[in-house]
């Protein structure tokens, strides 16, 4: 499809996209999808297959050397490095070693995504309130993360992550630094939000998590796209 | 919203000038060593200008009208001489009263000058000119040895040259002196506010995943150096003042005679608003330089 057809329910759209780092190292070749508003998509793929490269594109932390990207409602080549803070503001970011601020609490950890776009206290308060409990943290907001389990710590960056209202989620490999039990209370939880109707777009290694949770699931070997089909791993990741 | 805004960076830089106080008493103890310096060189700078001022002031060309020259021709020359650019007064002394001078000035052998009176008088009318600008001394020599009845012009042209090369050095010096003193500033500040920006490098990285803006992440940063560069101003201005007092009040009591210095009142209002700005631009500086590579995230 070209890219000026996008369809407006479009959130992600990679059209032909290669990026090729410094050393000739081809991250990806000719890469194409598109992730439309209210889906659930993983990207899997094995260690520099290019899953790190399509989060650093989608993120603006790398620009493609070929082909197009449009995030929300940017091209990441063409966009002016100014307008980075409004597209990151539109997706929210879950990242495996969690990333929060050790000296903050939970409430200021997650109230603070919401002080960079000039909220009042007066919504932070309100709106912290409800994503802390829509993560189940509501009675931890006092704690540091230092006194959180691995578990409630990626929940409190989920719940960083959703506070802005992000028209998607991109997750990378949110649960690769947690125990099975725990993952799996952490892809309930992905799960619901994407009910509530955020697109969440999850990088992961887990083929069980995937094979579990019989979403669409796009495939990515050597820099290329092998596969993009709706259902878990057995239909998506055999050659994984 | 600009209100909030500036409301939530005083309080983050606030909160983080006191959460990192170790770096920040670093900074600031730095700040204080180059406006020390800094306020060295300034004053060094301000007195040797200050000084060649009254040495400039007291500067003059000697303009001896030709002997054959009536006390009423010699007169005439007087508006000639003023019309020249660059000169501030032309002062008439007549043979008369320059033998009176020589007289007065060699009183002991008073008695040899008696038989030099009247036609006997073999000193010549003279004009004594000072300048607006001594720098102009060799251009006003010439057009005035050009007028009909002046024979000899005398300047004192190595006084002359020491005095502006003097004031030429000190004001270069100084100035030398202020911009290095400047740069090494921003340079150990940048490194020591670096040690603080790199100990937050991870609260930088997250607040740009999350969409903060440079400038959001920035304005907390500047304030910081700010607040350290009025501190450590305000430190630095207490211990160069009272040494300055100290200086001033030895020199009147001890050396004054040939040239005085600058009066402690008159160099603390440019001290105090130099070091404000210096101690401003070096902290806020120092922090935009140190943030500028965790940005690139």
């Amino acid at each position: 499809m070209p890219f000026s057809e996008i369809n407006t329910q479009t959130v992600v759209q990679f059209e032909g996209v290669t990026k090729i780092y410094e050393g000739g190292v081809k991250a990806l070749d000719n890469v194409s999808f598109s992730v439309n508003k209210g889906e659930f998509v993983f990207i899997i793929g094995p260690s520099g297959a290019g899953k790190s490269t399509i989060t650093k594109l989608m993120i603006h932390e790398e620009t493609p050397d070929n082909g197009r990207v449009k995030v929300a409602d940017f091209d990441i080549a063409s966009m002016h490095r100014k307008h980075i803070p409004t597209l990151r503001r539109s997706m929210g970011m879950v990242f495996q070693d969690f990333r929060l601020l050790p000296n903050k609490t939970v409430y200021e950890n997650v109230a603070f995504a919401m002080e960079i776009i000039g909220a009042s206290q007066k919504q932070i308060r309100r709106r912290v309130s409800t994503v802390l409990s829509q993560t189940g943290l509501s009675d931890k907001w006092k704690f540091l993360p230092s006194q959180l389990s691995g578990g409630e710590q990626q929940r409190v960056g989920i719940a960083r992550a959703l506070v802005n209202n992000p028209k998607f989620i991109v997750a990378d490999e949110p649960t690769g630094n947690l125990d099975n039990d725990t993952a799996d209370g952490i892809m309930e939880l992905l799960d619901q939000i994407n009910k509530c109707g955020t697109t969440i777009i999850m990088v992961t290694h887990s083929q069980q998590i995937v094979e579990r949770m019989k979403k669409r699931v796009i495939t990515i070997e050597n820099g290329i796209v092998v596969k993009d089909e709706q259902g878990g791993y057995n239909h998506a990741g055999e050659s994984l | 919203m600009l209100g909030r805004a500036c409301s939530n960076y005083f309080a983050k830089a606030f909160s983080n000038l006191w959460k990192n106080r170790l770096f920040s008493l670093l900074s600031t103890a730095t700040i204080v060593f180059c406006l020390l310096l800094l306020g060295i060189a300034l004053i060094l700078g301000s007195n040797i200008t200050y000084v060649s001022k009254q040495l400039e002031v007291q500067y003059e060309i000697h303009a001896y009208v030709d002997l054959s020259y009536s006390e009423a021709d010699a007169k005439r020359l007087q508006s000639k001489i003023n019309d020249i650019p660059y000169v501030d007064t032309a002062t008439f002394v007549s043979k008369e009263e320059a033998l009176a001078g020589m007289e007065e000035s060699m009183a002991d052998s008073a008695s040899a000058f008696e038989m030099l009176h009247g036609e006997e008088n073999p000193l010549p009318h003279t004009y004594d000119i000072t300048l607006t600008d001594v720098s102009k001394a060799n251009e006003v020599v010439a057009e005035v040895s050009k007028l009909v009845g002046i024979d000899e012009v005398k300047n004192r042209s190595d006084v002359l040259n020491s005095i502006i090369n003097t004031s030429r050095a000190a004001q270069a010096v100084s100035m030398i002196g202020m911009i290095i003193f400047a740069l090494v500033g921003i340079f150990i500040i940048s490194s020591t506010i670096k040690m603080s920006v790199t100990a937050r490098q991870r609260e930088i990285e997250i607040m740009k995943y999350v969409g903060a803006t440079d400038w959001y992440i920035r304005w907390p940063f500047i304030i910081e150096g700010t607040v350290m560069g009025i501190i450590g101003a305000l430190i630095a201005y207490v211990p160069v003042t009272i040494g300055y007092a100290n200086i001033v009040s030895w020199w009147q009591s001890n050396g004054a005679g040939m040239f005085e210095l600058i009066p402690l009142i008159d160099l603390q209002a440019r001290v105090i608003l130099i070091f404000a700005i210096m101690g401003c631009f070096l902290g806020a500086f120092g922090s935009v330089i140190s943030i500028r590579k965790h940005l690139k995230v």
